[in-house]
């Protein structure tokens, strides 16, 4: 009961916070009608927000905060890799799809490991079965089977820390 | 005159400009639907957010929607590049010969045998 207050407040301060952002103006009547309408649309709608984890919020947001900065800096590695084996005269591809084994349980760290595996060098993520991912890796190291884990790294540690 | 945050804006969208050319590239000249998507996905996630800070830096009363902007981009683009790619795998679409390795077919295809069971 405790955890679905808390997914309820924070669906309304982020509400909120879009609404502000989108409005962009410093009106009082402006940021009225979006309490309201923030308000209104967290109630109705907060059934289906995934549960917030348990913890510390703070030192979880801290932690989101190191995710998206680690982001920020694999996508543009991701870039710069991509323009490589682009521009390279033979492209060095050596691609294969792997599974690995990923032990994030909650759904939310699976949809952002998922999209950041994404955004990070050389991978794709495909599918998850039984909790599995499937990433297409540009550059399969070894075989493949026993070192899959390096196709999430350092990603797979901070999403862990920031939603497990 | 043109000031400095011109500047900066327009350095913003040239960075770009020149990552959504990289991944049209991509797009002609790697392989099979897999590396492209690799290719097209990243920059032009990494595009469209630059040229859309760009876009906030020259004018900041826009600044808060360009963010908002990309926050949703980074959300959704994989999104859609990961359903591209499962469909795409499901609608048969073989991996390049150059291909090293594929554990997601067999997992499939047990999981199908599952489902087809209970």
């Amino acid at each position: 009961m405790v955890k679905r207050t808390y997914t309820l407040l924070i669906s309304i301060v982020m509400l909120f916070i879009a609404w502000g952002m989108l409005s962009s103006s410093l009106e009082y009547q402006e940021w009225i009608a979006g309490a309201v309408i923030a308000l209104a649309l967290g109630i109705a709608l907060h059934r289906l927000m995934p549960e917030a984890g348990g913890g510390n919020p703070f030192s979880r947001g801290l932690r989101f905060l190191i995710f998206l900065i680690v982001l920020g800096k694999e996508m543009v590695l991701a870039n710069i890799d991509v323009a490589y084996r682009v521009l390279h005269p033979r492209m060095p591809l050596r691609p294969g799809i792997v599974e690995v084994d990923t032990g994030i349980k909650s759904d939310l760290g699976k949809l952002f490991l998922a999209n950041s595996v994404t955004l990070t060098p050389g991978t794709l993520s495909l599918d998850y079965i039984d909790d599995k991912l499937y990433v297409h890796w540009i550059n399969v190291k070894g075989d493949g089977i026993k070192d899959s884990i390096e196709a999430v790294q350092p990603l797979r540690d901070l999403v862990e820390g920031a939603f497990e | 005159m043109i000031g400095i945050q011109t500047i900066i804006g327009m350095a913003f969208i040239s960075i770009g400009l020149l990552f959504q050319f990289l991944g049209a590239l991509g797009l002609v000249r790697l392989p099979d639907v897999y590396n492209r998507l690799q290719a097209a996905t990243k920059s032009i996630t990494m595009g469209a957010i630059s040229i859309a800070i760009g876009v906030g830096v020259i004018d900041l009363s826009l600044l808060p929607k360009a963010l908002l902007v990309v926050i949703f981009l980074m959300l959704t683009n994989p999104l859609s590049s990961h359903a591209i790619a499962r469909a795409a795998y499901n609608s048969g679409v073989p991996l390049w010969k150059g291909s090293v390795v594929d554990r997601y077919g067999p997992a499939l295809k047990k999981l199908q045998k599952r489902r087809g069971r209970s």
